[in-house]
């Protein structure tokens, strides 16, 4: 359904004078996403996965290589051919507070889709919003209210619905959960999974967490420094993730220790901390 | 070290005034690590926050904290100004935030130096560059650089740097990892842990994320609409949770759970009297 073919980003270092530099985000990436599945990206901040989520939905252009969305390359269609192709894909972001405009009341924030892209009557619209906020588990009248007036897990649940209202193919989910409470993430993780299953959706689901992974997807790439370097289809399986960058990922997922000092044991009396992430 | 006795806060909160957290007790002794756990709007950044007293009118506290046998909330601004920064250090969620943006790392350090000890701007920086080279930061190349030029983890682990340099003997870390990726995360936890085991300091550890809580704490608290729930050795919290709400929170990170087995909520007021349950370990149930 969707294919990435040897996919490469460049990003030019936001200087004004002085040596321009160049970033590699996204290096030779060639994957593909089957229908009805939730693929998974994870890697550390930088390693270039929101880039890729970027380049699906077109908010950038590859340097090279092709993007293909129903065997059709995305960023060569035509204009028409582009809409109807937006139609089917979106977006739901990590900060909701930052995806929602603060002057609009909500029914009008999960409206917006459908007036751009559908010639719904107002009547129509009105009965859609209704029927979308009962979808995602919010009552009626959050319809008219404001988004500082929602937690952060009920205004995610209001982005989900604004991306589901025009019934899209595709969801790119870029880091959705992380920043909400452990339990608020479970259960905007079953309303993900309960609306792929009734819709038949397709997710890309971008995060640095395994642990929700395991719980949510289906298949995982590991990226770093904007190349694919670890692939599983299992994702009970982590084991099978040999390189180093995934171990670090897996060795970073914070089980919950019932012994705090079983921690302190690992070392001598000189605690050091020897992973110079940073000192490049 | 620090003792919590019966501490309420209120927000003023238009016209009436809101419980946000609710008669709570709690004791750090020496050279230990205690946790809070809890959801956002639960009051755990707020016990932290009245703690040093760092907020503006338009808060009412009740009850009493003792730092070293000394009341904290009685003391004036200026005594207050003595014991921020010294002997009680915070280190707070959002790096990017916190810092001066029209300030280098180096103005940053030396400010802080200078604050509590009498010492010159180049002792200051000899001090200061040495004590990032401790925590494996390139001092002489950070020194001069501002904010938005460094990333996340970077600022973060420069906060415990300089959170850390007047070696005081509370540290108090609110969130300190919830901005940061996993991999950072684990590195700054490392460098927190490093930092207490070596000093001998206690520590008092918020977060969300009971996986980051059990890396550290020695006695955990559990909290929810600004009420302890649980309250006991970590140890024994974590293996046997007495309290749904807890028992929810720890599921969620046991291995080999599917999504649809795990509790999503956890619903309904607390009306239970906190009783203690075994020597040390209370509970409301």
């Amino acid at each position: 359904m969707i294919e990435f073919v040897n996919v490469s980003k460049q990003f030019r270092d936001g200087k004004w004078w002085g040596q321009k530099k160049t970033i590699q985000a996204v290096r030779q990436v060639s994957l593909q996403i089957k229908a009805g599945t939730c693929f998974a990206l994870v890697g550390e901040s930088g390693s270039g996965k929101s880039t890729l989520g970027n380049l699906l939905i077109g908010l950038e252009k590859p340097d090279q290589g092709q993007v293909l969305f129903q065997d059709i390359n995305l960023h060569e269609a035509g204009p028409e051919q582009r809409q109807r192709l937006r139609r089917d894909m979106q977006i739901v972001f990590q900060d909701p507070y930052s995806a929602v405009n603060p002057r609009m009341k909500i029914k009008d924030v999960i409206a917006e889709p459908m007036r751009v892209h559908l010639e719904y009557s107002a009547g129509e619209i009105k009965e859609r919003v209704k029927q979308l906020l009962e979808e995602v588990g919010l009552s009626e009248d959050a319809g008219e209210q404001y988004s500082h007036q929602f937690s952060g897990g009920q205004l995610q649940r209001v982005t989900i619905a604004r991306a589901i209202s025009i019934r899209p193919k595709v969801i790119i989910l870029d880091e959705v959960i992380n920043s909400l409470d452990v339990l608020v993430q479970v259960s905007i993780m079953k309303l993900l999974k309960h609306l792929q299953r009734n819709l038949n959706l397709t997710y890309l689901f971008i995060c640095h967490d395994l642990h929700a992974v395991k719980l949510f997807a289906d298949e995982v790439a590991v990226l770093d420094k904007g190349e694919i370097v670890d692939y599983t289809n299992d994702v009970t399986r982590f084991d099978q993730l040999k390189h180093p960058a995934s171990r670090r990922l897996i060795e970073a997922e914070l089980p919950i220790v019932t012994q705090a000092s079983e921690v302190h044991k690992q070392t001598d009396e000189e605690y050091v901390v020897t992973k110079g992430l940073y000192v490049s | 070290m620090l003792e919590v006795n019966h501490l309420s806060v209120y927000v003023q909160q238009g016209t009436s005034e809101k419980l946000v957290v609710d008669d709570i007790s709690f004791l750090v002794p020496k050279g230990k690590v205690v946790g809070i756990v809890g959801e956002s709007g639960s009051g755990k950044s707020m016990i932290c926050s009245t703690i040093l007293q760092l907020f503006d009118d338009g808060r009412r506290v009740s009850g009493e904290i003792r730092f070293k046998g000394e009341q904290l909330l009685t003391k004036s601004k200026k005594d207050l100004r003595s014991v921020r920064g010294k002997e009680i250090a915070f280190i707070m969620q959002n790096p990017m935030s916190m810092f001066n943006p029209m300030l280098t790392t180096g103005e940053h350090f030396v400010e802080t130096l200078q604050a509590h000890s009498a010492i010159s701007r180049k002792e200051a920086k000899i001090k200061g560059i040495e004590q990032l080279a401790r925590y494996k930061l390139p001092g002489d190349r950070v020194w001069n650089k501002y904010p938005h030029e460094l990333s996340g983890g970077m600022l973060q682990r420069i906060m415990i740097a300089i959170a850390v340099c007047h070696q005081p003997s509370l540290l108090i870390a609110d969130e300190p990892t919830t901005a940061l990726d996993t991999v950072t995360q684990l590195l700054i936890l490392d460098e927190l842990q490093a930092y207490q085991h070596n000093s001998g300091a206690s520590m008092l550890v918020v977060s969300h994320d009971l996986g980051v809580i059990s890396r550290l704490a020695d006695e955990l608290i559990v909290m929810r609409h600004g009420m302890m729930v649980e309250y006991g050795p970590a140890s024994s919290v974590l293996a046997d949770p007495r309290h749904p709400y807890t028992q929810a929170l720890l599921a969620v990170k046991e291995k080999n759970r599917s999504l649809d087995e795990l509790v999503d909520s956890c619903e309904g007021t607390i009306t239970e009297p906190l009783v203690e349950w075994k020597p040390g370990y209370w509970v409301r149930q």
